[in-house]
């Protein structure tokens, strides 16, 4: 039969992780809150901001820009293979359900798929929980990024756009995508790997426009273009930074949601339990006096 | 050709307008930028100033703080803020 006071230590254990994940649940609803409303007022930028560059990728003036480049994929001037950049957008904290395992997984699946060649993968990674997962199984980390150590989340992404587009414009990988988490609603995220450059084009597509863009002032053309690409990409990469926040939070407080709830089934089993345990060992004791009293009789 | 061009304002922190206008004025880097339907296709630099649009005989105005950009094409304005 099992200890009573072990029951009632472990019933009151259980309640402390109940209140400590009801708290956590709560601290994640109001911090989902916030990262709900900054990511839906960037929302509108962003996808104005597609489609303004799908407007541009019609034109086919503009595709001598050097983000539209496909062929470096095969071979450089070296005839050495260049590789691939792929973004993860992972978290710094854990305790959010299977938010940054399926992101891993998308990219085990993802790689073998879209990046037959593992050692051509130069993996750039947010977040602490990324960071140590690849780190773990031996992956080439070109730049890793932590939000808690940045001051803000816009600095952490126009920094690590910097290093992707320098790498990206010296050759040095020839494609970037990006895995993260899609926000859809405070239920439901899914990891989506998505293409960021080079930038889709429309080589063989009806709706070419090959008009061309008037770009003034004229005698710095390239660098406008060139601003608004870069500008694009760091956009890009600053929403789904923020759409991960959201997502992260959700996910958690789904997460914590879960655990209370557990919990509380947990103290449930245990009571019974406890109480049969007791009404047991109450039974013993009278069983004990009445064979003592019918001793003595 | 349509008759009216469609103007889109969006800033960092959401949509300040969109609608439709018979002209519009744009202050660009190569000076206050005009545009009647049927605009070629025309990206630039924005500089502070305001937008000006004329929808009949009404004339509204939109404040420019902080740079940007704008992208015309196919009777569209789109105007990206920086702010």
């Amino acid at each position: 039969m099992p200890n009573l006071k072990s029951i009632k230590r472990k019933i009151s254990s259980v309640k402390n992780t109940r209140q400590i994940t009801k708290a956590m649940k709560m601290v994640a609803g109001a911090k989902l809150k916030r990262n709900q409303v900054a990511m839906n007022e960037f929302k509108t930028y962003s996808s104005s901001f597609d489609g303004v560059i799908n407007n541009i990728s019609k034109n086919t003036v503009l595709y001598s820009h050097p983000f539209y480049k496909k062929n470096l994929l095969d071979n450089d001037k070296n005839g050495d293979k260049i590789s691939r950049g792929i973004l993860i957008i992972s978290t710094d904290r854990g305790l959010c359900g299977s938010f940054n395992v399926n992101l891993f997984k998308l990219f085990f699946e993802g790689l073998e798929t879209t990046v037959p060649n593992a050692d051509s993968t130069k993996l750039y990674i947010l977040g602490k929980k990324g960071f140590d997962f690849f780190k773990k199984n031996d992956y080439d980390i070109a730049f890793k990024g932590f939000y808690s150590e940045s001051e803000s989340i816009y600095d952490l992404s126009v920094q690590l756009s910097d290093v992707m587009l320098n790498d990206f414009t010296e050759g040095k990988i020839g494609e970037i995508y990006v895995i993260s988490n899609n926000y859809i609603s405070v239920l439901h995220q899914r990891p989506v790997a998505e293409r960021l450059l080079p930038l889709n084009s429309y080589d063989n597509g009806e709706n070419k426009n090959s008009g061309g863009y008037l770009t003034e002032p004229v005698s710095y053309e390239d660098d406008i273009i060139d601003k608004i690409f870069k500008d694009y990409i760091r956009t890009k990469i600053y929403f789904k930074i923020l759409e991960s926040f959201a997502g992260e939070q959700a996910s958690r407080m789904y997460a914590m949601d879960n655990a209370t709830r557990n919990a509380g089934k947990l103290i449930n089993k245990l009571t019974i339990i406890y109480n049969k345990a007791r009404q047991a060992a109450v039974t013993l004791e009278i069983l004990d006096i009445i064979n003592g009293v019918n001793a003595v009789k | 050709m349509s008759l009216n061009i469609r103007i889109k304002v969006v800033d960092k922190k959401g949509l300040v307008f969109e609608g439709f206008a018979d002209f519009c004025e744009i202050p660009t880097e190569a000076g206050i930028e005009g545009v009647l339907p049927g605009h070629i296709n025309f990206i630039s630099n924005l500089i502070e100033g305001k937008i000006r649009y004329k929808t009949g005989e009404t004339v509204n105005e939109i404040d420019i703080v902080g740079g940007g950009f704008v992208e015309i094409s196919g009777d569209c304005i789109n105007v990206m803020i920086n702010s």
